[in-house]
């Protein structure tokens, strides 16, 4: 826990300093700051992704109502922020453009590092390393948060975060469900989507072919009509944040 | 049962605490062959599971190995293959003893192989380990020292990074901040407090349901009782296994260990009277053994049992008994019992029931807790040569000791602590067993097909064993000469 208040209090920290200089910068300077304050962010996005990992990590879970709640909760009040803030054209889609650059990376490099378990009981013999899951695709609801926080401006922030919570979560939804029906069949089993690559003490079972927990945790409209309320105060958060870093001057 | 059905045997029942699978006594002790090698390995006990187990493997012969391996095995048919093995290290330059770590992760039966390399080619010797959790380790008080100076920076570090991002943060380098910012700087950091105090007693609650889950792993032998009754004049001792687990076969059957479903050892508080019987079984959970004329007074009751998994463990009671027992017919033919009486030898040579000496070899070294003890013992018949002896339930001897308040109880044999059947189960399973009973089974057969152990070598019997803490201990030598069961008797004082 300390580990996890220490990392994320120098991200933090750091994403303070970005956009104070971003703020002070003359207009030329102002764009590779943009772009660093929404790597930041991107890294922040990372961050909440593996805190949450037993929630929202394997596409398995994409079916069930917690990984709606999760995903509305955690990631339009980085998003959304780091949109406010930075000053690039494109900021929520670059942070999560960096979460899924972060992550594939790990898929594909961490294969090629030869590896064997030393720890019983041992459900696979792994030869290499074993990386995490495909991320989740959240450039596609990013894009609309940055088309929906540009088209709108500043300065309506409660109907835009209704706006935004909603937009985030409704492009999620249609995302994930229809990407993991994909990503868990065996047609994703090869080097780029890595859904083979399971940890050598998970017990081989059809579990890794079907959606997880979606008898005692279904999705309903209920349950996506509260994520996006979640989405919603998520946003609303996002934007008071992303709000007071734009003023941020040292 | 009404006190006129007791006649004048009371019996009284009540829970002893067990603290491994021996009574107090977490390590195991193993001797025999790994192959061609004669090895003695001892794996000491982390107490916490997952933990590090130590183990030490020593090679008795002359003649040196190239490489001594050792690997944990938990039996799981699913696996795919076992991860590679720990290469043990030559210990402190002694070319016959090697270490290693090994890491128990679940809580359980284990067979730890431990293959021995050198020019007389290969071998593996497979020693049954029971991981279990016996305690809880404290936060060491510099770590958790640290710990919290760091989480007290970090927590403060956080409130004093709110403040200055609310009272000089949106102004420009050099501008003084005013009255209302700083209160409101004020303001935001006492809310971010307490919302970091939310986070902290998150953890907190966290880490509280993280340790109460380990507590709850904590071993607890099998619930049991014992109780003594009256039967056609007869005292009956009735050892039941009570516990719901047990009851609603959650857990695997019991395996015969050289014969016997269960080992009961009966010792006067005081020590001063010794049974060692072998009850029958009346039903799944109830075994009787008709009690020998012991003398009355309060005694603590041991059963040794043996599961199909191969874990083997120590269950106890106590039992009181008001007056002697009476006439004893005993229930199976490997019971023995023994009394104290004023010649039973010196400090050193036993006398036995059948006019032969037993003589313990200990030496002139001081017995030390921790460290091998001795335990060599030789026979020698009534006419002063070694005696011939016969194999004891399989084996060349058993030795059963404890501490004199009962915080010890151990029953050996010349392989060490281990349960022979555990070894046999390791041996014998395949993995296609999934139903109850099946490796039992096998066990039995193979039993009854197997050679007979060839008889101790001119009357002397050793048992590999470290005694786990000082004190007063008192020993029970048990072996077998012209067809009768000799118990001798030796005290000790472990410094």
């Amino acid at each position: 826990m300390i580990l996890a208040l220490g990392f994320t209090g120098i991200e933090l920290g750091a994403v303070l300093m970005v956009a104070a200089m971003q703020n002070r910068a003359g207009s030329e300077a102002r764009r590779g700051y943009g772009l660093l304050l929404a790597y930041g962010f991107g890294i922040l996005v990372l961050n909440v992704a593996i805190m949450g990992f037993e929630q929202i990590a394997f596409p398995q879970d994409a079916h069930n109502a917690l990984y709606y709640l999760v995903c509305g909760a955690i990631f339009p009040i980085l998003l959304v922020a780091g949109a406010r803030a930075s000053s690039l054209r494109w900021p929520a889609t670059t942070a999560a453009a960096v979460y899924i650059g972060v992550t594939l990376i790990m898929l594909w490099v961490l294969p090629l590092f030869p590896a064997i378990p030393k720890l019983a009981p041992v459900y696979r013999p792994l030869t290499h390393m074993a990386p995490p899951p495909f991320p989740l695709l959240l450039v596609a609801p990013a894009v609309v948060v940055d088309l929906v926080m540009r088209r709108f401006g500043t300065g309506r922030d409660w109907r835009l975060s209704a706006l935004v919570g909603v937009a985030f979560l409704a492009v999620l939804f249609v995302t994930q469900w229809f990407a993991t029906m994909y990503l868990i069949s065996p047609a994703s089993e090869n080097f780029l989507f890595g859904a083979h690559r399971w940890n050598y003490n998970s017990l081989p079972g059809d579990f890794e072919h079907r959606f997880w927990n979606i008898r005692d945790n279904p999705v309903t409209p209920l349950k996506l009509a509260f994520a996006a309320g979640l989405a919603m105060v998520s946003t609303r958060v996002g934007l008071w944040c992303g709000n007071g870093l734009a003023r941020v001057q040292r | 049962m009404s006190p006129a059905a007791v006649g004048p045997i009371a019996a009284l029942a009540a829970v002893v605490v067990v603290v491994s699978a021996h009574i107090g006594s977490p390590d195991t002790y193993y001797e025999g062959q790994a192959g061609p090698y004669r090895v003695r390995v001892i794996v000491r006990s982390p107490g916490v599971v997952p933990g590090l187990a130590q183990i030490t493997v020593r090679l008795l012969d002359t003649g040196s190995a190239t490489t001594v391996s050792v690997l944990p095995v938990y039996w799981d048919p699913r696996v795919a293959a076992p991860p590679p093995p720990d290469t043990a290290r030559i210990v402190s330059g002694d070319s016959t003893l090697y270490g290693a770590a090994l890491w128990l992760m679940t809580s359980g039966s284990y067979s730890v192989q431990v293959t021995v390399s050198g020019p007389q080619g290969r071998g593996t010797a497979i020693v049954p380990v029971q991981a279990i959790a016996t305690r809880r380790l404290e936060l060491q008080k510099p770590v958790a020292a640290g710990l919290a100076a760091f989480g007290a920076f970090l927590f403060f570090g956080a409130l004093t990074i709110i403040a200055a991002a609310v009272r000089e943060a949106p102004l420009a380098p050099g501008v003084e901040p005013d009255r209302g910012r700083v209160w409101r700087s004020r303001i935001a950091s006492g809310v971010g407090g307490v919302m970091l105090l939310g986070v902290v007693l998150g953890g907190w609650t966290w880490w509280n349901a993280v340790d109460s889950g380990f507590a709850r792993q904590i071993y607890q032998p099998l619930a049991s009782t014992a109780a003594v009754r009256m039967d056609g004049g007869r005292a009956m001792l009735r050892f039941s296994i009570v516990d719901s687990a047990w009851r609603q076969h959650r857990i695997t059957p019991l395996i015969p260990d050289h014969g016997h479903l269960v080992h009961l050892f009966v010792v006067r508080e005081g020590l001063g009277a010794f049974a060692h019987l072998h009850p029958v079984l009346v039903d799944s959970s109830n075994f009787d053994a008709a009690l020998p004329p012991l003398p009355p007074g309060r005694y603590r009751v041991y059963a040794d049992i043996t599961r199909e998994s191969g874990f083997a463990e120590t269950l106890s009671d106590t039992v009181t008994l008001a007056s002697p027992a009476g006439a004893w017919r005993m229930s199976d033919p490997d019971d023995a019992w023994w009394e104290e009486h004023e010649t039973r030898g010196t400090a050193n040579v036993a006398r036995l029931i059948d006019g032969s000496r037993m003589t313990w070899d200990r030496g002139e070294t001081p017995l030390v807790a921790g460290r091998d003890a001795p335990l060599r013992f030789t026979v020698a018949a009534p006419d002063g040569r070694p005696a011939a002896l016969e194999p004891y339930m399989g084996m060349a001897g058993h030795l059963m000791l404890t501490r004199d308040d009962g915080s010890v109880f151990v029953h050996l044999h010349p392989l060490g602590t281990i349960s022979w059947a555990a070894q046999q189960t390791f041996l014998l399973r395949r993995p296609a067993d999934t139903v109850y009973g099946t490796v039992g089974r096998r066990l039995t057969a193979a039993e009854a097909t197997m050679p007979p152990m060839a008889p101790p070598v001119g009357g002397t019997v050793s048992f590999p064993y470290a005694f786990p803490k000082p004190g007063r201990y008192r020993l029970w030598v048990q072996v077998k000469r012209d067809h009768r069961i000799l118990t001798a008797v030796f005290d000790a004082e472990v410094q």
